[in-house]
C-alpha cells in the first residue's frame, strides 16, 4: 500500500457521552485526523447493525462506535450494553465472512474524555492504514 | 385462444417441481391453457428442444445460478419468453446453495474433490475443458458466486417458499390464468405478504424478554405455545414475509426465512443481530459485565449461516465480499 492511502472512517457517537467528548476535543483544540467523520446518534443502542454494514458497503474502511462507559454511565440505563453485544456479533459475522473484524471498533468515551477521543481516532486511522482499503 | 407455451428449467433439488405437481387437479385445468414444451423433470427434453422454439409465453426458473449452464439457460429463457417466473427461494434469493458464497470457489472445489476423505490422492478438481488428443471435452463451469435468478435476468414474478406452499401455488395459478386472459406481464411482483410473519403468528411475544443464551433447535425442548424468541431460539419471523400459512411454526419449528425479507428491511441478518443484541441476557447485563456478555456471545455457533439460511446474496456482508474479490 502506498503512503498516500487515506482511509474513510465513519464514527457513530452517542449524544450524551462520545459526541460531547468530541465537542470537548474541538473546544480544547485537540488535533485528530480528518479521516474520521462523526455522526451523532441519540444512543449507541440506536445504531442499527444495518447502518454499520451499510457504511462498509458504501465505502467506509472502518467504523467506530462511541458510547458511554459501562456499567452505569448510559443515559438510557442499558443502551451501551445493547450496542456492546451487537458489535460483538457483527465482529463475529465479519470474521466468519473473511473480513478483518478490527475494522469495527467500539470505545467508551465520556463527555470529559476529549483527549481519549482524539487518541482513539488517531490510533484507529493508523490501524486501518495498516490493514489497507476494505475493497481491493 | 392459443395455448400458452411454457418452459420449466431447474437447477435445484426438484422440490419446486413437486410443489408444482402437488397442484393436482388444478394442474389438469391449467394444462388446458398451458402447454409445457420444456420440463426436464417431467419428460426428456434437451437444450436443443428449448432453442428450437422461437418464442415462449411463460418461463419458470427454479433454483439458483451456480454453474455457467444455469446462467445460459436463464438468459435464454428471458430472451424467448414474455413472463419469467422465479419459483422457490433459491431462484428468488439464492436459497441454501448460496450459503457456499461464504467460501471462495477454489476453497469449495478443493474441499470436495481433493481434500475430502473419500477422494483419492490422484483425483483432481474437474476442469471445464479437457483436451484428449484431437478431442475437446467440455463441462459447465463452476462459477465464482451462487446467484439468484434476477442477477442474470429481469424477473416478472417471484414465488418464494422452500418449497412454495399451497396458498402461494394457488396464487401462482391465478396469476397464470389472469395472464392467459389479459396477456399483460407484471414486473417484480412477489407472491407473499408485505407484513412480517409475526403479524399473523399465534404465539405472542411478551413485553419484556431476556434469554440466557442462543439455543440451537436440538439443544432445547420447545414449548408448543410460547414465542420462539422468548425461548432463546433464533426465529426469522420478525424479518420474514408472511403468507406461508406458518407451516413451520405450527409444527413447532422456528421460521428460517424462506419467504424472503420484508420490504422495509435492507439486510435481514443485520436486523436479527439487533434483535438478539436486545434480548440476550438483558436482565443481567450489569451483573455479567462486558466479559460475561462476551462469553455468552462467543458461545453462538455458525452465526452468519444461521442469520442468512436463504438470503445470503441479499446481505451486506456478501456485497462487501464480492467487491473485495474484484
Amino acid at each position: 500500500m502506498n503512503e498516500q492511502y487515506e482511509p474513510k472512517i465513519v464514527a457513530f457517537l452517542c449524544k450524551w457521552c462520545a459526541s460531547a467528548g468530541a465537542d470537548l476535543a474541538g473546544v480544547s483544540r485537540l488535533k485528530y485526523p480528518p479521516n474520521v467523520v462523526p455522526m451523532r446518534v441519540l444512543c449507541s443502542s440506536r445504531i442499527d447493525p444495518q447502518f454499520i454494514m451499510d457504511a462498509f458497503e458504501k465505502g467506509a474502511d472502518g467504523v467506530l462506535i462511541g458510547g458511554c462507559h459501562t456499567p452505569n454511565d448510559c443515559h438510557y440505563i442499558t443502551g451501551n450494553f445493547k450496542a456492546y453485544k451487537r458489535h460483538l456479533m457483527l465482529q463475529k459475522m465479519l470474521e466468519e465472512a473473511g473480513i478483518e473484524s478490527e475494522r469495527l471498533r467500539l470505545e467508551w468515551i465520556s463527555a470529559t474524555e476529549g483527549r481519549k477521543l482524539a487518541q482513539v481516532a488517531t490510533e484507529f486511522v493508523e490501524e486501518i492504514q495498516k490493514l489497507g482499503p476494505l475493497k481491493r | 385462444m392459443n395455448k400458452l407455451k411454457a418452459a420449466y428449467a431447474f437447477s435445484s433439488c426438484a422440490g419446486c417441481d413437486v410443489a408444482l405437481v402437488n397442484l393436482g387437479e388444478k394442474l389438469l385445468t391449467l394444462s388446458e391453457k398451458v402447454e409445457f414444451v420444456y420440463w426436464t423433470t417431467a419428460t426428456d427434453f434437451k437444450m436443443e428442444d428449448l432453442k428450437s422454439h422461437r418464442e415462449l409465453d411463460i418461463a419458470i426458473a427454479a433454483g439458483a445460478i451456480r454453474m455457467s449452464e444455469h446462467e445460459e439457460l436463464v438468459k435464454l429463457l428471458r430472451q424467448k419468453s414474455k413472463l419469467l417466473i422465479a419459483l422457490g427461494s433459491c431462484a428468488c434469493f439464492g436459497g441454501i446453495p448460496s450459503l457456499a458464497n461464504l467460501y471462495d470457489k477454489n476453497e469449495l472445489l478443493n474441499a470436495i474433490y481433493a481434500e475430502s476423505p473419500s477422494s483419492s490422492k490422484k483425483s483432481d478438481v474437474p476442469r471445464p475443458l479437457t483436451k484428449l488428443g484431437k478431442m475437446e471435452l467440455s463441462i459447465p463451469e463452476f462459477q465464482e458466486w451462487c446467484n439468484p435468478v434476477d442477477f442474470a435476468a429481469d424477473v416478472n414474478i417471484y414465488v418464494p417458499g422452500c418449497p412454495p406452499q399451497e396458498g402461494t401455488m394457488d396464487w401462482f395459478v391465478n396469476i397464470i390464468n389472469e395472464y392467459y386472459q389479459t396477456r399483460s406481464a407484471p414486473k417484480g411482483m412477489i407472491l407473499a405478504s408485505e407484513k412480517s410473519l409475526c403479524d399473523t403468528c399465534q404465539r405472542k411475544l411478551p413485553q419484556k424478554v431476556s434469554i440466557d443464551k442462543l439455543y440451537r433447535v436440538h439443544e432445547i425442548r420447545l414449548d408448543q405455545t410460547k414465542c420462539f424468541i422468548q425461548q432463546g431460539v433464533l426465529c426469522h419471523g420478525p424479518v420474514t414475509r408472511g403468507g406461508c400459512n406458518e407451516r413451520c411454526v405450527k409444527a413447532n419449528m422456528p421460521c428460517k426465512g424462506c419467504m424472503g425479507p420484508i420490504p422495509t428491511i435492507r439486510d435481514p441478518g443485520a436486523k436479527l443481530i439487533s434483535v438478539i443484541g436486545t434480548i440476550l441476557q438483558s436482565d443481567d447485563e450489569k451483573q455479567l459485565g462486558e466479559e460475561g456478555l462476551k462469553k455468552v456471545v462467543d458461545e453462538i455457533r455458525d452465526l452468519t449461516g444461521s442469520l442468512y439460511p436463504y438470503s445470503m446474496p441479499l446481505s451486506y456482508v456478501e456485497k462487501i465480499r464480492r467487491k473485495r474479490s474484484i
